[in-house]
């Protein structure tokens, strides 16, 4: 009995930091991550959303959206952001409890904060395997 | 364009319309989850619902996420200025518009963005642009940084754009002014 209880609470020991990373909210670090490791999956320009010439590696929209554009003007000031939220993705026409997350940069002028530009990614994470789906991609600016 | 879904209000309609959306929020004009995302630029967004013009296969707020694609209350708009400039029938430099179309969209770009040596001229998706609706010497268009619906005399768009646009590092980018005219 004793064995099974020491089992029981060594499994919950071992499985909760693998519950903490998939239930709860990603944080930035997680996104650039998650990100970074399906750089070389490929973004379809089927769908409209990431207005691309042709099928391109995702690490070719993670540089767009986090290179500074403005980086030769010295009077913008850049912010990078990023946000997930409860949400659900239609795969297969299964509907998939998920985290929709956001992660990109808004550029302001220093002297006045005028809005100046922006760019972002908007994808979506199946919560338990940490999966991004490749339609969900949003590329925005 | 037969996909190109528009109703065309009367300009005095119009402007009534657009004067009664000024200081809204965008989320006040439109129920997506986009809508809720300031960090977004939604001059286009904005114009696109003020006009109800959208184009169907278009990136668009109706089909941001499973739960905008399903809530009849989402209409579906541009969110995109070039796309929305590439859409326009007739579009052309903004001291060549007709002055007998009641009211027209007002963009402001880079020269660079702007492919000019094409008939009619393409804007290419750089990320400083903006757009507007003139009508009357005014101009009504969303700002991003109040986060709200404004109107401004055109002189004071004109003057806003010019200064905020500049491009210090290469001045011979130019500031341009297009018009674009859907029907």
């Amino acid at each position: 009995m004793k064995h099974d209880i020491f089992k029981a609470l060594l499994l919950s020991l071992l499985v909760m930091p693998y519950a903490c990373t998939f239930a709860d909210t990603p944080t930035g670090q997680d996104l650039i991550q998650i990100l970074l490791d399906n750089k070389d999956r490929v973004i379809s320009n089927k769908d409209g959303w990431c207005s691309l010439s042709a099928d391109k590696p995702l690490s070719v929209e993670i540089i767009r959206v986090l290179s500074p554009h403005s980086k030769f003007e010295d009077n913008i000031q850049e912010e990078l952001h990023y946000q997930c939220s409860d949400s659900i993705h239609e795969n297969n026409n299964k509907a998939i409890p998920v985290w929709q997350c956001q992660i990109g940069v808004v550029e302001t002028k220093k002297k006045d904060k005028e809005y100046f530009t922006s760019r972002s990614i908007f994808f979506s994470i199946n919560k338990k395997s940490k999966h991004i789906y490749m339609n969900s991609i949003r590329c925005m600016d | 364009m037969n996909n190109l879904a528009t109703q065309s209000p009367s300009a005095s309609d119009l402007a009534n319309d657009l004067d009664f959306m000024v200081g809204d929020h965008i989320s006040g004009i439109c129920n997506s989850s986009l809508a809720k995302i300031n960090s977004q630029n939604h001059c286009a967004h904005f114009v696109s619902h003020a006009l109800n013009i959208h184009k169907k296969g278009t990136a668009d707020c109706k089909t941001f996420t499973y739960k905008d694609k399903h809530n009849p209350a989402v209409k579906s708009s541009f969110i995109r200025v070039n796309e929305l400039f590439n859409n326009c029938k007739k579009r052309g430099k903004w001291d060549q518009a007709t002055t007998c179309d009641s009211y027209r969209l007002i963009f402001a770009t880079r020269e660079s963005n702007i492919d000019s040596a094409k008939t009619p001229p393409v804007m290419q998706d750089h990320p400083v642009k903006h757009i507007g609706i003139y009508h009357n010497g005014y101009v009504w268009h969303y700002s991003n940084t109040l986060r709200q619906v404004k109107k401004d005399l055109l002189a004071e768009w004109i003057n806003t754009f010019t200064r905020v646009y500049a491009d210090k590092k290469n001045p011979e980018n130019e500031v341009v002014f297009y018009y674009g005219i859907f029907n």
